[in-house]
């Protein structure tokens, strides 16, 4: 039986301007993520994926609606909460005046490591991230696909139960996002629940052992990919990407 | 684990960064003390100032000049907000918002006193006979330094509260922070605007930096002919206190967080 990690129960997000609605990205999103699997979350641009996982993150807080981890909500206890998530963000929040190598080490101690639980941590992961040879560069000294790398490392430097990745493979070229596959693949093996968002519907597929499709800020279906092919008739997941998406109709689904 | 783990660690990550660049800083801010030093302290006395004006403009120059440093932390700031957003990793650590912002404003303010404390053995060399170690109380002289500099962090924090973006603080400048520090006693006492006319010495008392610069200097000069002070004292925690507490809630709004 599949253990419960975290529920998000009608969560919703609202941007305002002054009182005034700009935008509601989110419009009670309820969906169950259990531990151990990977849920790849699709959706086209301004879905509402980035901001439902930036709330998951505890980044932003929702407008509405409740999130509950260990039978409670995550904001009574956010920093345990915080403590145990993992979150690599869609674009690179790196500190530029450290190197790589000490962004790893602060942001494990800032994790509770000790620092030579830290220093054995950064090595251990650039050795599976094959940044050794740029521990000691900055930011600006690294192409693209180090950067995303580093990101998932850093994201890793804790040992974190839930990973969430937003977009991680995002403007990769072929080559090194099937690297990040396998890193994925490993996370999953270890045990560790991953939420990813993706545009990349092979990527999904391959990755996902669920998939959430998000539209218009509501979720219009979950399920596996396996069962979604089979109840769509589809060879594909992308085929029934976009089935969905040609449906102006989305009560079809 | 608690949010003073964090808080200390990211303190401490501040620091790391600081010192690398600290002696360009230092020269930078030395040769804009110097010049200041020497063009009000000695050339503005062949114009009439009175003897041991330089004296007395040197500590308010070493009181002032950690804001300088600060200044350009709600640049980078701005610029992080706009650009990288490298804040929304320490946003996530399991920390509470207020304390990563009240982390902010402490870290800017240590990095203002490192700054800024190296300028008391170079004023006192500047104004060699004019400033004698003896009237200064040291207790009182750093208690005023660490508040002047606590002030400043907090006052940047809620600056950068209140600017929108990099073009905000391009006006920052020349519309509030010189007309600020100029009518803050930086160059003249209370008093002196006092006795120029009651109401600008009694409208000169909302501008914080008054407190910061005849706190200083009754604390290294002497208690006569200043603001009392612990009026000073209990006037700049009360500055301190009102921009930690505004600058956390607008940023809170402007960043979106719990």
């Amino acid at each position: 039986m599949k253990k419960l990690f975290l529920r998000v129960e009608k969560v919703t997000k609202i941007y305002f301007d002054g009182s005034r609605i700009l935008k509601e990205a989110l419009k009670g999103v309820s969906l169950d993520l259990y531990h151990g699997e990977v849920l790849g979350l699709l959706g086209v641009n301004g879905a509402g994926k980035t901001t439902l996982v930036s709330i998951l993150a505890t980044l932003h807080p929702p407008t509405a609606g409740e999130i509950s981890w260990q039978g409670r909500s995550i904001y009574d206890l956010l920093l345990s909460y915080r403590s145990v998530v993992g979150y690599c963000p869609q674009h690179p929040n790196i500190e530029r005046h450290l190197s790589l190598g000490e962004n790893l080490v602060v942001s494990g101690r800032c994790y509770g490591l000790s620092k030579h639980e830290a220093e054995a941590r950064k090595m251990e992961l650039a050795k599976e991230f094959k940044l050794e040879e740029y521990l000691e560069s900055n930011i600006d000294q690294v192409s693209g696909g180090y950067k995303q790398r580093f990101l998932i490392a850093r994201a890793l430097m804790h040992r974190p139960q839930l990973v969430i990745l937003d977009e991680p493979t995002v403007g990769l070229d072929s080559h090194i996002r099937r690297e990040l596959w396998g890193v994925i693949a490993q996370l999953k093996e270890q045990g560790i629940t991953v939420i990813l968002t993706t545009h990349y519907l092979d990527e999904a597929e391959k990755l996902s052992d669920r998939i959430c499709l998000i539209h218009g800020g509501t979720v219009r279906i979950i399920d596996t990919p396996e069962n979604l092919k089979k109840q769509h008739q589809k060879n594909n997941l992308e085929e029934v990407f976009l089935k969905f998406v040609d449906d102006q109709d989305s009560r079809n689904f | 684990m608690s949010s003073w783990t964090v808080f200390f660690q990211l303190i401490r990550r501040d620091l790391t960064v600081f010192w690398r660049d600290f002696w360009k800083k230092f020269i930078d801010t030395s040769i804009l003390f110097i010049t200041n030093v020497l063009a009000f302290g000695y050339f503005l006395q062949q114009e009439g100032a009175h003897e041991g004006y330089a004296a007395f403009f040197v500590v308010g120059a070493i009181a002032s000049f950690g804001f300088v440093e600060i200044v350009g932390k709600v640049g980078i700031q701005l610029a992080d907000m706009g650009g990288d957003r490298t804040i929304f990793h320490t946003l996530v650590m399991p920390i509470r918002s207020k304390m990563v912002f009240y982390y902010m404003g402490l870290s800017w303010a240590i990095t203002s006193i490192l700054m800024s404390i190296l300028l008391f053995p170079l004023g006192k060399l500047l104004v060699f006979t004019e400033w004698h170690l003896t009237d200064i109380s040291w207790w009182r002289l750093v208690m005023m330094f660490v508040t002047a500099n606590l002030f400043f962090g907090y006052f940047s924090l809620w600056l950068t509260g209140i600017l929108k973006n990099m073009t905000d603080l391009s006006r920052l400048w020349l519309r509030y922070i010189a007309p600020m520090w100029m009518f803050g006693g930086y160059v003249y006492s209370w008093q002196s605007a006092y006795d120029l006319s009651p109401v600008v010495g009694y409208i000169s008392l909302i501008n914080p930096m008054i407190y910061v610069m005849e706190g200083m200097r009754a604390a290294a000069l002497g208690q006569g002919g200043y603001l009392p002070f612990w009026v000073s004292v209990v006037m700049l925690w009360g500055f301190i206190a009102l921009c930690a507490w505004d600058g956390n809630q607008r940023l809170k709004r402007k960043l979106d967080c719990i």
